[in-house]
């Protein structure tokens, strides 16, 4: 049993030397801390993401965060979501991505189109895992001078295939 | 001989003007709206592109543009079409990474205005052509990134704002008359051929 257990982990050690860059998609669920530019307030999203890969060094990404404290305090009923392309530079194990992506924030009583601009980094550990890092930017426009414009940092694990 | 030779030309010259027609991409976009009496504002937004030769293409477009002023809040759904016109065309710029290209085209938009002072609504539908200017940036054989600036003039019914001389705006009222209105939308898609249709 202990043997078989330790053979699997070195196999998979073993393995997990190779560089392994997604083929079809990626995904991560993670916690995401947020500083608002307005006012510099913390907020926490929970953060998701799905991205489908159209070339290697291409790929679509869909994000959606939902706002879960802001201040210290719970938040409820504020989601944003994202769609769009992701550029991918490979090297051995690594891989420092740029995208763009078109948006929307929902709120309890309206929709906000969002634009932002992301930067990742990829460290591939596995054939079907790898550990990111990733700062984002949401532009939303103000308010009569206050905006929920934000940067946003992901990090964590991630799962490929 | 001779009528090989123009039978030759002709199916040549017929290949390479419909070697893209059928191309069918798909993509999203971002708007920013400028220079309309709201204010700027911004958009998000997908497109369809179906290509029907080599120098004409078309963008099936929708877009959600928010325009926040000081009093209202002013929400447009854009949903329309623009057609591509590309005097240099990619057969005699082959390994060329940018297209520019003439846009004219139409547009149905349906306005919401919200008062941020009693959230009072009211909404009209209109009508409206735009025209302007555009770059295909190619990114790969099926990918691009476009950019381009279109000028949208609407026929519409205006929404007025309305409020007690020197107080707050209370109300808002649909006028009865069309008048024309306009906005410079530039927008920044990318776009990806995902098959052909013919």
């Amino acid at each position: 049993m202990y043997c078989a257990a330790l053979t699997l982990l070195l196999a998979t050690f073993c393995f997990g030397q190779e560089t392994q860059s997604p083929k079809i998609f990626h995904f991560f669920g993670t916690y995401s801390p947020s500083i608002r530019t307005t006012d510099a307030a913390w907020g926490f999203y929970l953060h998701g993401n799905l991205s489908v890969y159209l070339q290697k060094n291409l790929s679509v990404s869909g994000d959606l965060f939902s706002l879960k404290q802001q201040d210290g305090l719970p938040v409820s009923g504020q989601q944003s979501v994202f769609f769009g392309p992701e550029w991918h530079h490979y090297h051995h194990q690594h891989d420092l991505s740029f995208g763009m992506q078109p948006g929307l924030l929902r709120q309890t009583s309206y929709l906000q189109p969002l634009v932002s601009p992301f930067l990742s980094y990829r460290y591939f550990v596995h054939p079907y895992l790898h550990f990111f890092v990733q700062a984002r930017y949401v532009y939303a426009p103000s308010i009569n001078g206050f905006s929920q414009a934000d940067w946003r940092f992901s990090g964590g694990l991630a799962f490929q295939f | 001989m001779k009528k090989g030779i123009l039978l030759s030309l002709f199916f040549g010259l017929l290949t390479n003007c419909v070697a893209q027609s059928g191309d069918f991409s798909l993509g999203v976009r971002s708007t920013f709206s400028l220079f309309s009496d709201d204010g700027a504002g911004l958009g998000s937004g997908g497109q369809a592109r179906i290509r029907f030769s080599n120098s004409l293409n078309t963008d099936w477009f929708a877009d959600y543009i928010v325009v926040n002023s000081t009093y209202v809040r002013s929400s447009y759904a854009h949903i329309g079409w623009s057609v591509l016109y590309y005097p240099i065309t990619q057969s005699r710029s082959a390994a060329a990474k940018w297209t520019p290209y003439i846009a004219t085209g139409h547009c149905f938009d349906y306005n919401q205005k919200t008062l941020l002072t009693n959230q009072a609504q009211a909404s009209r539908w209109g009508s409206a052509v735009q025209a302007g200017l555009g770059v295909h940036w190619h990114l790969s054989p099926k990918a691009d990134l476009t950019l381009s600036s279109q000028y949208m003039i609407h026929l519409t019914k205006e929404i007025e704002v309305m409020g007690p001389l020197g107080g707050l705006p209370d109300a808002l009222l649909v006028a009865k008359g069309t008048v024309f209105e306009g906005h410079l939308l530039s927008t920044i898609s990318f776009n990806y051929q995902i098959g052909k249709l013919w």
